[in-house]
C-alpha cells in the first residue's frame, strides 16, 4: 500500500468508526424517545405515570452514560493520535 | 534477557494460533452446529405458521420451556460481566486469563435469552406493540429496559478491553487487517490512550455491577409481583441473583475447561484458577441452599392451602423428580465434590459444574411450571409436556451459544493478551507493594 492509498484507507476507516459512534448515539436517543413516549401515554391515560417516570429517571441516564463512555474513549484515542490530520 | 523475552513471545503464540490456523475440526463443528440451528429455525417457522398449538403449552400451564430458558439463559449471563467486574474491582490478579471468556458468555447468552420472550409469542410481530403501546409500569417492560441496558453495557465492557488485542491483530496484518483496523479505533498503545482506556474500564466495571444485579432482580419481579402461590415472595430478587451468579460461575468453568482442552491453554488456565473459581462455586452453592431452604420453610410453616398445593406438587407430586434432582445437582453433588481437595481436580470441577448448570435449569423449571399447574380457579391440576418444537428450539439455542463462542474465538483471542503481558510486567511489583501496605508498619503509621 503506497502513501496515497494508505491515506485513503485510513480516511475510510475513520469515517466508518465515526459512523459507528453516531449509530450508538442514534440507538441511545431512540431508547430515550421510546421511554418518553411511554411516559406520555401513561400521563394521557392517567395510568400510574409516577412509576413510568421513576423507571425513566434510572434507565435514560444509564444509556447516555454508556454512549458517553464510548465517545470519551474514541475521542481520547484520536486526540493525540489523529493520523488522518497528519 | 533476550532469551526470556523470546520465551514469553513463544508462549503467547498459543493465543493467536486458533485465529490463524483453521483445522478440520472447526469446519465440522460449525457445520454440525449450523445444521442444528437450521432445524431449530425450521421448527420455529412452523410454530409461527401453525401457532402455539404445536407447543406443549395449554391451559392452565401457559408458560413452558421458552420462559424457563429465558430465565435460565439470562441467569447464565451473570457469568461474565458481573464476575469479571467483581474480580477486576477487587484487583484479583488471577482474573487475567478468565475475564474475557466470562464477558463473551454474557454477550452471547444475553442475546439468546432476550429472544426467548419473542419466541414465546404466538404472533412475534406483536412485539412491536411495546413501542407504541407499552406500559412502563409493567414488570415485563422493566425487563425489556434492563436487559437492553445490560446487553449494551456488557457489549461495551467486552469491547473496550479488547481494543489493545485487536490492535495487535491489526499490526500482524493478514486478510482481515481492515476489520481489525476498524475495530482498534486507532490504538497505538501510547500512555495517553492507556490512561483513557483504563479510566473507561474503571467506570464501566463499577457501573455494570448494579446493572447486572438489577437485571435478575427485575426478572424475578415477573413472578413475585403476581399474587400467585409459589411466586409471590419477597426474597425472589436476591434468590434469583444468587442463582444467576451460581449458574454463571458453573457455565464459565465448563467453557474454561473446554477451551483449555481444545486450544491447549494449560499454560494459561491453571489448576489454581479452577480451584479459586470452584471455591466461589461452593460458596454460591451454600448460599443457594440457604435461600431455597428459607423460601420453602416459610411456605410450609405458613401452610396456606394454595401455597401447599404448589409445594406438594414439587416435593411429592409429579415434579418431585425435578425438585429433588435440583437439590442433588445444586447442593449435594457440588458440596461433596468441592469440599474435598482430592475431588477438586479438573474432572471433579467439570462434573460439579455440569450438575450445577443442569440443577439451575431444573430450578427455573420448578419455579415456572408448578405454580401455573395448580390454578386457584376451578380448573383441574395441569401437567406440562414440552413438544418436539420446544426441545428443538432449546437445543438450537444451545447450538447458537456454542457457535457464537467458536466464531468469536476464530476472530479474537479468547484470553486477553495485553492483560497477561501487563500482569507479567507490572503486577508482580504492584502486588508486592500492595501486600506490604496491608502489613502493620511502624507504630503510629495509619496509611
Amino acid at each position: 500500500m503506497n502513501g496515497e492509498e494508505k491515506k485513503f484507507h485510513d480516511k475510510i476507516i475513520y469515517m466508518a468508526q465515526l459512523a459507528s459512534i453516531s449509530f450508538i448515539w442514534i440507538f441511545v436517543a431512540g431508547i430515550a424517545v421510546w421511554i418518553l413516549n411511554l411516559i406520555s401515554i401513561s400521563v394521557d391515560l392517567n395510568d400510574a405515570p409516577g412509576a413510568s417516570i421513576g423507571i425513566s429517571i434510572i434507565a435514560i441516564p444509564v444509556f447516555f452514560t454508556l454512549a458517553g463512555i464510548l465517545t470519551y474513549v474514541f475521542v481520547g484515542f484520536h486526540k493525540k493520535n489523529n493520523n488522518i490530520k497528519e | 534477557m533476550e532469551e526470556k523475552k523470546k520465551t514469553t513471545v513463544d508462549i503467547d503464540e498459543a493465543l493467536y494460533r486458533p485465529i490463524y490456523e483453521t483445522g478440520k475440526g472447526f469446519y465440522i463443528t460449525v457445520g454440525v452446529l449450523l445444521m442444528i440451528i437450521l432445524f431449530a429455525a425450521f421448527m420455529y417457522i412452523r410454530q409461527v405458521y401453525y401457532g402455539l398449538g404445536v407447543t406443549g403449552m395449554n391451559q392452565p400451564v401457559t408458560w413452558g420451556f421458552y420462559i424457563v430458558n429465558f430465565v435460565f439463559f439470562i441467569g447464565i449471563s451473570h457469568a461474565g460481566t458481573l464476575i469479571s467486574a467483581i474480580l477486576r474491582l477487587s484487583k484479583a490478579e488471577w482474573r487475567r486469563p478468565i475475564t474475557r471468556m466470562a464477558e463473551v458468555i454474557t454477550a452471547i447468552v444475553l442475546a439468546i435469552g432476550g429472544l426467548h420472550p419473542i419466541i414465546d409469542l404466538g404472533r412475534p410481530d406483536r412485539v412491536l406493540n411495546i413501542f407504541t403501546a407499552g406500559r412502563l409500569q409493567s414488570p415485563l417492560l422493566w425487563d425489556v429496559t434492563s436487559i437492553t441496558a445490560y446487553f449494551t453495557a456488557s457489549t461495551v465492557y467486552l469491547y473496550l478491553p479488547m481494543i489493545p488485542d485487536i490492535a495487535k491483530l491489526r499490526d500482524r496484518g493478514g486478510k482481515l487487517r481492515w476489520f481489525y483496523d476498524f475495530l482498534s479505533w486507532g490504538w497505538q498503545g501510547t500512555e495517553h490512550q492507556k490512561k483513557v482506556l483504563n479510566r473507561a474500564i474503571n467506570i464501566l466495571m463499577v457501573m455494570v455491577i448494579p446493572i447486572a444485579v438489577s437485571v435478575h432482580t427485575v426478572i424475578s419481579y415477573i413472578f413475585s409481583m403476581t399474587l400467585q402461590p409459589g411466586w409471590h415472595s419477597t426474597i425472589f430478587g436476591p434468590y434469583f441473583v444468587v442463582g444467576a451468579i451460581f449458574s454463571g460461575i458453573a457455565a464459565l468453568l465448563i467453557v474454561m475447561i473446554a477451551f483449555r482442552k481444545f486450544f491447549h491453554l494449560e499454560n494459561y488456565l491453571k489448576l489454581i484458577h479452577f480451584r479459586y473459581l470452584s471455591t466461589l462455586l461452593l460458596i454460591m452453592s451454600l448460599l443457594w441452599f440457604y435461600f431455597t431452604f428459607s423460601e420453602y420453610l416459610t411456605g410450609i410453616f405458613g401452610a396456606e392451602p394454595h401455597e401447599m398445593d404448589v409445594i406438594l406438587y414439587k416435593m411429592t407430586g409429579p415434579y418431585a423428580i425435578f425438585f429433588w434432582g435440583m437439590v442433588i445437582c445444586n447442593f449435594i453433588i457440588p458440596v461433596i465434590v468441592l469440599s474435598f481437595k482430592k475431588f477438586k481436580t479438573i474432572k471433579g470441577i467439570l462434573f460439579a459444574s455440569i450438575t450445577v448448570v443442569i440443577g439451575m435449569w431444573l430450578e427455573r423449571l420448578n419455579i415456572v411450571i408448578p405454580s401455573l399447574a395448580n390454578p386457584r380457579l376451578e380448573l383441574s391440576t395441569g401437567m406440562y409436556f414440552p413438544s418436539l418444537t420446544e426441545w428443538s428450539l432449546f437445543i438450537g439455542a444451545l447450538a447458537v451459544f456454542v457457535l457464537g463462542y467458536v466464531l468469536f474465538s476464530k476472530f479474537f483471542p479468547i484470553i486477553s493478551i495485553w492483560e497477561i503481558e501487563e500482569g507479567r510486567e507490572e503486577s508482580i511489583k504492584e502486588v508486592e507493594e500492595r501486600v506490604k501496605s496491608y502489613l502493620p508498619g511502624p507504630a503510629g503509621t495509619t496509611e
